[in-house]
Order: structure tokens, then C-alpha cells, then sequence
């Protein structure tokens, strides 16, 4: 009994370490243990419905198992190209939306402006200065 | 060469504007320190930097502005604000870029390939 409340939480584990909470490829994680369970249960059916040496039976269970591995690489790979934010979690987004961060010609991705060496910010220089000289006039 | 504010509609991602404003030979260099905006530097007039920006964007909505010194005011980084007032001087010095090679705080990651 011991052994199996291990094994469950061995699972929970699992789960949580692979399904990252609020991104896209979290809906895409359960059916990877569809494809461990008819992986799994492809095996003992091997001797079973073989036809000219190819255990149907199992191969069909394997290319089932295989259509959720694919799915999720497809899916992961087309968020990289085209949205990789959305792959982050959840918290790592808001996280990012309320820091400061910058872009420039260069730079492949947004940086957090505390990583630059950036002046403090201030309002603009150059409008003092106009202020001024219509003060002096 | 003259600083453009540019701004755009979420029909498109950053991404994508991040790609053109790199690609484009219309642009010299730009800057984005907020979402859906950038401040660009470019030697076109406003029509034609427009016009382009038309081309490489269909369909998607934006508007450029001509920044020019003494007209804008707001709350950003004093070296941000040489993309607005000096255009010229930004893009012969290549603002930013030392700022991105040097040496950071502890705790913070450096950051390298701007330029």
C-alpha cells in the first residue's frame, strides 16, 4: 500500500515537474502518458496477430503512441518559431510584463533594463533647455 | 536622420516588427523600451518611411511620428532620450551599444550583440 501511495505521488511529481502551468504546451503533456501506457501495452502483444512477421496488433498501438510525441513536437515547434513567450509559464510572463525591459536593433530578445548600465530616468533634457531659453527671451 | 516614434497594432507580433525593423535598410537603428512601440531612426521622410513600413506590415495598423527635440516629453532613460534629441549623434556613436558590452551589476545578466 505503501509502495503504491510512492508510486502515485512519484507520478504527481512528474506530472508537475512536465505540465508548466498556464502555457500552451500544458494541454499537450497528458496525452504523452497515453503514449507510455499503449507503448507499454504494445509489448506483451507481439506474438499476437503477426501477419508476414509484423505483429499488427502492437504496431498499431506503437504509431499511437507515436501521434502525441509528434503532435507535441509540432506544436512546440511552431510556437518557437512564431510565439515563444507563450511557451514560458504563466508567471514567468507576468513577471516579465511589469518589469522594464528594452529591445534594440541587435538584440534578439527583450532585456530587463536593470542588466543595462542606463542612465536614471529623467524627463527629457532637451525640453528644459527649450523652457529655459523662452524664459531668458 | 531623424527619430520616428512608431507604433503598431497587435495584428502583428513583436516578432515580426522585430524582424522588419532589423531587416530593413530604410532603418538605421531603433529602440523599443515599450510594447508595441519603438523609436526608430531612419533618413527617409516620414511618407516614405510609412510607405514601407506599409509594404512589410499589409494590413496591419500603425502610425509614425516625427520626434523632434523640444516637442516630446516624458519619463525614460537619459540614454534614450540621445535617440529623440541626436539622432545623428546616436546613430554615429552607436548608443547603447557600450552600455550592453560592459560590465553589469552582480546578479544581473550581461548582455552582448547590440550593433
Amino acid at each position: 500500500m505503501v509502495g503504491l501511495q510512492n508510486a502515485l505521488a512519484g507520478f504527481r511529481d512528474v506530472g508537475n515537474l512536465l505540465i508548466k502551468r498556464g502555457t500552451v504546451m500544458g494541454p499537450m503533456v497528458p496525452p504523452l502518458f497515453v503514449s507510455v501506457f499503449f507503448a507499454l501495452i504494445a509489448y506483451p502483444f507481439l506474438s499476437v496477430a503477426v501477419v508476414h512477421g509484423v505483429p499488427i496488433f502492437s504496431a498499431v498501438l506503437l504509431v499511437g503512441a507515436l501521434v502525441p510525441i509528434f503532435s507535441y513536437i509540432r506544436r512546440f515547434a511552431w510556437f518557437a518559431k512564431h510565439d515563444p513567450d507563450r511557451l514560458q509559464s504563466e508567471e514567468y510572463r507576468l513577471l516579465t510584463m511589469q518589469q522594464q525591459t528594452i529591445i534594440a536593433k541587435g538584440l534578439s530578445h527583450p532585456v530587463p533594463a536593470e542588466s543595462l548600465r542606463l542612465a536614471d530616468p529623467t524627463e527629457n533634457p532637451a525640453e528644459a533647455t527649450v523652457v529655459e531659453e523662452e524664459h531668458r527671451s | 536622420m531623424t527619430a520616428y516614434l512608431f507604433t503598431y497594432s497587435q495584428a502583428c507580433t513583436p516578432m515580426q516588427v522585430q524582424y522588419l525593423l532589423n531587416d530593413s535598410n530604410a532603418i538605421e537603428t531603433w529602440v523599443s523600451p515599450f510594447p508595441y512601440a519603438a523609436i526608430v531612426i531612419s533618413k527617409l521622410n516620414i511618407n516614405e518611411l510609412g510607405a514601407v513600413i506599409r509594404e512589410r506590415l499589409p494590413g496591419v495598423w500603425f502610425m509614425v511620428t516625427e520626434l523632434k527635440s523640444g516637442t516630446v516629453q516624458g519619463w525614460i532613460p537619459g540614454d534614450l532620450w540621445q535617440y529623440v534629441n541626436d539622432p545623428q549623434g546616436v546613430w554615429t556613436r552607436k548608443q547603447l551599444a557600450d552600455l550592453l558590452i560592459s560590465p553589469v551589476p552582480t546578479g544581473t545578466t550581461p548582455v552582448r550583440g547590440l550593433f
